[in-house]
């Protein structure tokens, strides 16, 4: 199984890898033979990939990534139009859209595959971040300031935080088997839920694994406010 | 002045009551009253120094002024109440005629507007907290737009880091750095976020790497490169939590402060303490009897236990103190994770931490009310041998019964608070470590 991780070094803000780390220990144990190939900027196009991840970054970082990433359109397209699974985050998730709109009306071009937009906004979007969808309850933590409208599905519907733009209950997105979410860092690591989807739509089998710990974790998750506090 | 009266009063009746140790409540009282207070008592000194960055300002701060004591009547905010309240208070604490401050990196700008710090001494620029402070990037640029308005302030400034060393490359800036002949770790550790060149965009070469994205680099394409060190140091050997040691022009020097990174921090100390006219033999003679500030590799004993207390707040500070735990081969280790306003709202940086290579611990109790997300990342970083506590307190109990003689106990802050109270109510030592 081969887990594309796109431009760890540089779309990897808080956490992201936590993913591929998940996945990739998840294989293993289901004995998949995972095998992690990182590319970067300037690398050669990869062969192709079972899983192909990508997490955000910060404004510069994402500058750096842009014109080799629009060179990855049909890798990513095909990839997607098969059915195969794909993961992207926040950053990611933005540049897989039709476009970015920044503060000053400048139209960014994203990749074009998945059909949402995102524009600029001035308030930061930050918390706990609970949805509904129909993998079950999904949970994590959102830090952005883009306001993304999609077309098509949502990954779910916001319980608790903003999600795609704080204001149609939307969060992240879904087509054939790629998903993107707000949700940063280890995105996977508290929804099991998903890890399985994932692997499913690789293996075409199910996933039988002990996930009792992260079931909790999302169980204690889900009893969170926006942002903690305690005393004392 | 009247002020400074209100502000020992408050000082003193919070402190008396038990309500607290009112390092930043009675400044915040005094700048409801008087909002140009900081101004006024700022130009009352001689000069004053400010310490900023992500990591180690309470260390750097607490050393220099602990140095600079020994020469100049020093008001400083020692307990690392780090916002203008907190300098405020110090003021209370003793009004001196140098100033030795650490501020939040965040912050800086509230402190610079009412008189220019003589020497700003820049730490480190990593990524922390990013619930609050959003981006890395925003901090370099409220730099560049604040610091390029002052005209006398010197810097000092790690230039081992890239991002750093180019942003200050216009200023008024002293260098310090290691110049050491080796590398200490192999590779640029994940959660670098400056390790591509500040001018070109392109990934840096490099040709050290100390830690973080911290070492000896050079662009191939436009050449920018590590700036030549005002002072380095050469040589590092360190002992668990038993001290460094620092080779500085040709000769070593002994510190009981604890960990790699530290040689960075006592360098910035020396460097800020040079430019005021002290050899590097006076601050050594000078720091002898320096004690690490709360919980950063604080030595406590138990009966027959050893325990250290050890601050983690993001992941490169994470990393690095695993490191030194690893030397000193802990028996127990306790996790403590919260997730308050003053540790981050968001744990996602426990991902970015190496616990993969650098646990060797027998057993690991885990606790605070982010409990379960260290529990997952540990289980996928293959370590099993841990125990969840949903209560710290019971965790902090279980840990004193247990057999294990040799604990290290590494906590968030505000979870560092409950511990530290909790442990009070045994009987705890204050030990040196053999």
């Amino acid at each position: 199984m081969r887990i594309l991780h796109l431009y760890y070094d540089l779309m990897n803000t808080y956490g992201d890898r936590g993913n591929v780390i998940v996945l990739y220990e998840v294989a293993e144990k289901m004995n998949l033979n995972p095998q992690i190939i990182r590319y970067t900027v300037g690398d050669k196009i990869p062969p192709r990939s079972d899983f192909i991840f990508i997490g955000g970054g910060e404004d510069w970082q994402q500058e750096i990534i842009y014109r080799d990433f629009m060179n990855l359109k049909n890798y990513i397209l095909e990839h997607i139009e098969e059915g195969k699974p794909l993961l992207a985050i926040c950053g990611g998730y933005q540049l897989l859209g039709k476009y970015y709109r920044t503060q000053d009306g400048k139209i960014i071009e994203g990749l074009n595959i998945f059909n949402i937009y995102t524009v600029s906004g001035n308030r930061r979007m930050v918390g706990n971040l609970i949805v509904e969808s129909r993998f079950g309850k999904l949970v994590g933590f959102e830090n952005h300031s883009g306001k993304t409208y999609i077309e098509g599905s949502a990954l779910g519907k916001v319980i608790m935080g903003d999600g795609n733009n704080s204001e149609d209950k939307t969060e992240g997105y879904i087509y054939k088997s790629a998903i993107g979410t707000y949700m940063h860092g280890p995105f996977l690591s508290k929804n099991p839920e998903i890890v399985k989807y994932i692997i499913s739509s690789i293996i075409k089998d199910e996933v039988n694994l002990d996930f009792s710990l992260e079931l909790k974790a999302k169980q204690k998750t889900l009893q969170f406010k926006r942002l903690n506090e305690g005393r004392f | 002045m009247f002020e400074i009266e209100i502000g020992k009063l408050v000082r003193n009746t919070i402190r008396n009551l038990k309500l607290g140790d009112g390092s930043t409540f009675a400044g915040r009282i005094v700048y409801k009253l008087d909002k140009d207070i900081l101004r006024k008592i700022l130009n009352k000194l001689d000069f004053y120094i400010l310490i900023t960055g992500t990591n180690g300002k309470t260390t750097t701060n607490n050393l220099t002024s602990f140095v600079l004591s020994k020469k100049y009547n020093i008001t400083t905010n020692k307990e690392g109440a780090n916002l203008i309240y907190g300098i405020i208070t110090s003021f209370f604490e003793n009004f001196g005629n140098v100033g030795v401050f650490e501020v939040d990196e965040f912050h800086i700008n509230k402190v610079i507007k009412y008189r220019e710090p003589e020497i700003i001494g820049i730490t480190n620029l990593f990524r922390d907290q990013l619930d609050r402070y959003t981006e890395v990037n925003k901090i370099r640029t409220l730099w560049r737009e604040n610091f390029s308005n002052l005209k006398i302030t010197k810097f000092v400034v790690n230039s081992d880091d890239p991002s750093l060393s180019y942003l200050f490359k216009d200023f008024n800036t002293y260098f310090y750095g290691l110049e050491l002949s080796y590398s200490r770790i192999s590779e640029i550790e994940n959660l670098s976020d400056s390790h591509y060149c500040p001018n070109c965009k392109i990934p840096l070469k490099y040709n050290r790497i100390y830690y973080s994205h911290l070492g000896n680099y050079e662009c191939i394409t436009c050449g920018m490169k590590n700036p030549n060190n005002y002072l380095s140091i050469s040589d590092i050997r360190t002992f668990g939590f038993n001290g460094i040691e620092v080779k500085i022009k040709n000769k070593y020097y002994f510190f009981d402060v604890s960990g790699f990174y530290n040689a960075y921090n006592i360098l910035l100390s020396i460097t800020i303490c040079s430019l005021l006219g002290l050899s590097i033999d006076e601050f050594f003679e000078y720091s002898r009897g320096f004690k690490v500030p709360f919980s950063r590799g604080e030595k406590l004993k138990y009966g027959n236990k050893d325990i250290i207390l050890m601050l983690v707040k993001n992941p490169t500070g994470f990393n690095e103190t695993l490191r030194i735990a690893k030397e000193e081969n802990f028996e127990l280790l306790v996790i403590s994770i919260n997730d308050w306003s003053a540790d981050g709202h968001d744990v996602s940086w426990l991902w970015d931490v190496d616990f993969e290579e650098n646990i060797n611990a027998k057993e690991i109790f885990l606790t605070g009310n982010r409990v379960y997300d260290i529990a997952i990342r540990l289980k996928y970083a293959n370590y099993r041998n841990f125990r969840i506590f949903e209560n710290y307190r019971e965790c902090i109990d279980y840990s004193l019964n247990s057999n294990y003689k040799k604990i290290g106990i590494m906590a968030t802050y505000t979870s560092s608070l409950l511990i530290r109270k909790h442990l009070s109510k045994y009987h705890i030592t204050k030990s040196k470590l053999q």
